[in-house]
């Protein structure tokens, strides 16, 4: 039987499950529908039949309701709080807003996560755009996959050497031979040029020679003039739209003169375009090749097979397999070099692509650009360290934070929430956070980049254009980042026991191993690791700046002049130089002791076997190894005196002596390949002329035939602008028609190591910010300790435990973990450093004080972050810490 | 007479000043209002019952009317509405709108449009 009014109950009851019914609306609809019932039961209805029919003209409950609730809400909701939509899952509005309830109350950790995520990220986005320009040189090119190098290899013989150039007929040759090839392009650098336009005159140590088909193979726009022939003439130029800038201004420069070395006149055909890509080749002019000839003094032509100083690179046609061709240029050697070449040299085709990161070929890096693989590997790790760290960080807080969320966890398991309901709830938390922090990053890099890039005078600037890999990998990794630091903490969480938690019992106070404790000892292994690392690298660059190099490197000024005046009047020059009253005494040698030098084969009747052994050469002249202060072991230096030491006088080093084996090398033959020949008249101690990640090397000296650009001066200490006023005014009055142009050789020399101390630099860097991440936590992480054992705190200072000793019991713990992590951290560094000092011929000695040093800061700096959590806690008044609840 | 469907858009624009309306010829309950708005209307507005409640609640909430519970003498609970000044001003405004628009269309869907007259 159809009960009226249980029927109406049971329908107000399903109403009142809906929340957008008020009370007072259920009872106005409860009106409505009684009458409707009475007016349909007039018409002959029954009890049933008008209530159905009722029912049906009051339409449905659920969008009636959402009409009710419009009319309460101020906001135009399209739908209420309540009515999901269909693509969000169930719970994710109350997630979210639990979420970010959470962050906001506790907002300590939520800005070491982010601050420490968002700074690990921007420093990966750094190095990660750093890591991608390095990976990336000369990709730009059409067909860049189809240039190669040719380098030259020799093999069977002591000291072989793997050049970075060929001889300048190679390349004509192997175009010709070979059908793959289709294009060739030599380079030759020249150390520097005085290039003049009207009254503008400057040295240049960037110009270049090259072929006319350099414009054709690599992708270096014109922004004036005719690419296809502005190479093609004898004495034409082009150069970078800079160089135009600062000879020409304004002006237009195509068909305007330019003079090199105040002899030849040079017509420029063409202006580059600003170069914006990363290149290996790094020049301001390019004279067509055709202008070039050798030096005077120098034995040897553009058609000499020996002459190996020329970069050559070609282009293969499309399909060439590089390895099937590289196989045929033996032949190629036998026919063209003989026999003995083609048995003991081997010509290589090196992809363009991977030019730039080989810095280990001789030659390599002298005029071109290169990069270093082994810090592009270290900075890559330094990334990855940064990340770690921050991960951890975030893994240990949540767990700590825990407590706190432990009540929540109880009361959606005991309302039956699922643990993996909950997993998904916490690990979408930290994806939040993560993701967050990654957008963060990536609107923060740019600056950032722009701040590091000026602070190291290094170029990595994060450009917009990058965003387009970094916004999906940084997503990605946000993504990433979140879910593996976030699977621990919300794997801990939701295995709460609700009866447990909600009684105040967190964990089993017996387990004694803590992934939080792992997580500290790994995250200040790194911090120690990177302390010790950077404090070592500091002192190998100082040891290697402070070294003897074999000479007197202060006060030591080198003046150079172009072309062969120097050595023309070299007497003269010399003797008005050393009338300054600053000046001690001046040499003139041929290169800057940078490494630059020559190799030629050196030949003696007087030694065993006469097959020649490569030996550096270097031009030096009289004077120069007095002004340098290069010591003899034997024998003497130039001098005047001896008429015959201009022609004949040889010098060797000691290494070079070595190798000949001779227990008295005065007198004994020398011959310098087809240069000159003599007798040996002195032999120096090893001094370094080269960088010294090399072990000095056999040295051959001898006043060459050839001009030599370089005065060495030794002046006095004393003031610096006077002495340079001074020498000028001496320099104008002795060469009034060649700019002054002087150096410190100290200073150039430390140019060498630039690289490794921007790598010093950017350890350093990120050292200091692996230490503030970590130490971040660890403040975190020592806050929750406290916040755990407040009671204990106040129970103890009452029963009279003194500030100092609560302090020392907080922070016991983590002193204690810091100091494992040193004894993870140094064998680690130890391994580390010592790989990285195989980059050095000469090695400090590593003290084990430095390792000490290092832990003794880690220890420091964590304690002095925890002392101050630790300090404030032990000095509450535990009538405070005991009565909070 | 045949039936028309009012648009979504134009019953939910045109409902605030039919109730407007219907009050202002005496306080009434939701029921009542109705019973008007059919009978009024002829069946031409046509929406489920329920759905004027919340109108009615906005409308209050508005300030256009106000409500009070009436115990009827059979013993049963009844909420009446009545207008307020506020409404009276709304509803004059209302007309004076659809007046307005009434008129436009009347004169250019009428039978002997007046350009055609002259």
């Amino acid at each position: 039987m159809f009960d009226l009014e249980k029927t109406i109950k049971e329908w107000k009851r399903k109403l009142r499950k809906n929340p957008a019914y008020e009370d007072g609306d259920i009872e106005e609809l409860e009106s409505h529908l009684l009458d409707e019932i009475e007016h349909l039961k007039e018409d002959g209805l029954s009890n049933e039949e008008a209530f159905l029919k009722a029912i049906e003209e009051m339409g449905e409950l659920e969008s009636v309701g959402s009409e009710f609730y419009k009319t309460r809400t101020k906001k135009n909701r399209p739908t209420p709080l309540w009515q999901h939509k269909k693509w969000i899952p169930i719970l994710l509005p109350n997630y979210i807003k639990i979420g970010l309830r959470n962050l906001n109350h506790d907002r300590g950790n939520t800005f070491i996560n982010i601050f420490g995520l968002t700074t690990a990220l921007i420093c990966c986005i750094v190095i990660f755009t750093y890591v991608k320009q390095e990976l990336t040189f000369d990709r730009f090119h059409e067909n860049s996959d189809q240039i190669y190098r040719l380098t030259f290899q020799e093999i069977n013989r002591p000291g072989a050497r793997h050049f970075a150039t060929t001889s300048p007929p190679m390349g004509p040759a192997l175009l010709e031979t070979y059908p793959e090839i289709e294009e060739v392009v030599r380079f030759r650098f020249v150390d520097s040029n005085i290039l003049q336009h009207q009254d503008q005159q400057f040295y240049e140590y960037g110009v270049a020679y090259a072929d006319p088909s350099f414009l054709k193979m690599f992708n270096f726009p014109l922004e004036k003039g005719n690419a296809i022939t502005a190479l093609n003439d004898i004495n034409s130029v082009i150069l970078t739209s800079e160089m135009a800038e600062k000879y020409f201004g304004e002006e237009n420069p195509i068909g305007k003169s330019l003079t090199l070395d105040n002899i030849t006149t040079l017509t420029v055909t063409g202006v580059l375009a600003p170069i914006k890509q990363n290149t290996h080749l790094h020049f301001d002019f390019i004279i067509s090749f055709q202008s070039f000839s050798p030096p005077p003094g120098y034995p040897v032509t553009v058609e000499s097979w020996g002459w190996v100083s020329f970069y050559t690179y070609v282009r293969l046609r499309e399909g060439t397999n590089p390895d099937e061709l590289q196989a045929k240029f033996k032949d190629f050697l036998v026919i063209n070099m003989g026999e003995d070449v083609g048995e003991n040299r081997i010509l290589h085709l090196q992809p363009l692509s991977e030019v730039y990161l080989n810095s280990d070929l001789r030659n390599a890096s002298t005029h071109l650009l290169t990069g270093n693989r082994g810090y592009i590997w270290a900075m890559s790790a330094v990334a990855a360290f940064l990340l770690l760290i921050a991960c951890f960080n975030f893994m240990n807080l949540s767990t700590a934070q825990s407590i706190r969320r432990g009540k929540e966890v109880g009361v959606r398991k005991t309302l039956g929430a699922q643990r993996s309901g909950l997993i998904r709830q916490f690990l979408g938390e930290s994806i939040l956070i993560a993701l967050l922090s990654a957008l963060l990053a990536i609107i923060f890099s740019i600056p950032f980049s722009k701040f590091v890039s000026s602070l190291l005078g290094m170029e990595f600037i994060v450009r917009l254009e990058d965003f387009k890999f970094i916004i999906p990998i940084f997503f990605v990794i946000g993504l990433g980042l979140g879910m593996i630091s976030g699977l621990y903490p919300a794997l801990v969480m939701s295995a709460f026991k609700p009866v447990k938690v909600l009684k105040g019992h967190f964990f089993n106070k017996k387990t004694r191993f803590d992934i939080r404790t792992v997580l500290v000892v790994a995250q200040f292994t790194i911090a120690i690791l990177l302390i010790a690392g950077s404090f070592i690298i500091r002192q190998q660059i100082q040891f290697i700046q402070e070294r003897n190099l074999g000479f007197e490197q202060d006060q030591l000024i080198v003046l150079h002049m172009d072309g062969q005046e120097l050595t023309r009047r070299y007497d003269l020059i010399r003797q008005q130089i050393e009338s300054n009253p600053h000046v001690i005494s001046a040499g003139m040698g041929g290169g800057l002791l940078d490494g630059d030098n020559g190799s030629v084969p050196i030949f003696s009747r007087d030694a065993e076997d006469n097959e020649g052994y490569p030996m550096n050469i270097y031009g030096a002249h009289f004077g120069f190894f007095e002004t340098m202060g290069i010591e003899f072991i034997q024998g003497r230096g130039f001098d005047e005196s001896y008429s015959t030491d201009s022609v004949s006088g040889i010098v060797l080093n000691e290494a070079a002596a070595k190798i000949f084996g001779w227990e008295n090398p005065l007198g004994k033959h020398i011959q310098v390949d087809q240069i000159t020949e003599g007798q040996v008249i002195g032999v120096t101690k090893n001094f370094n002329f080269a960088s010294l990640h090399r072990e000095i090397q056999p040295l051959v000296m001898f006043i060459p035939p050839t001009n030599m650009e370089n005065l060495f001066v030794r002046v006095r200490a004393g003031t610096f602008s006077d002495m340079l006023t001074s020498l000028e005014q001496t320099w104008e009055e002795a060469v009034p028609d060649f700019p002054f142009h002087f150096r410190f050789l100290d200073e150039h020399l430390d140019e060498m190591y630039q690289a490794d101390q921007r790598f010093f630099k950017l350890v350093t860097a990120f050292t200091v910010l692996t230490i503030l991440i970590a130490c971040l936590g660890l403040y975190g992480l020592i806050s929750h300790f406290i916040l755990q054992r407040t009671k204990e705190i106040g129970i103890r200072k009452v029963l009279g435990a003194t500030a100092l000793q609560i302090a020392f019991l907080l922070s016991k713990k983590f002193i204690l973990l810091v100091a494992i992590a040193n004894f993870i951290a140094w064998p680690i560094t130890w391994h580390l450093m010592k790989s990285w000092m195989q980059n050095f011929a000469y090695q400090t000695d590593t003290n084990f004080l430095i390792y000490l040093l290092s832990g003794l800061i880690a220890l420091t700096v964590a304690w002095l972050t925890m002392s101050y959590k630790s300090i404030k806690a032990a000095l509450i008044n535990p009538i405070y810490s005991l009565r909070n609840e | 007479m045949y039936l028309i469907m009012l648009s979504k858009e134009l019953m939910a624009a045109s409902t605030r000043p039919l109730l407007l309306t219907i009050l202002k010829r005496g306080e009434s309950y939701g029921y009542q209002i109705i019973q008007d708005v059919k009978h009024l209307s002829g069946g031409t507005l046509e929406w489920s019952d329920g759905m004027l409640y919340p109108v009615l609640h906005k409308l209050q909430k508005d300030g256009c009317i106000q409500s009070k519970w009436v115990v009827s003498e059979e013993g049963r609970k009844r909420k009446y509405y009545s207008i307020t000044e506020t409404g009276l001003g709304e509803l004059q405004a209302a007309k004076a709108q659809w007046l307005s628009i009434h008129e436009v269309f009347a004169k250019i869907w009428g039978p002997t449009p007046q350009w055609a007259m002259e």
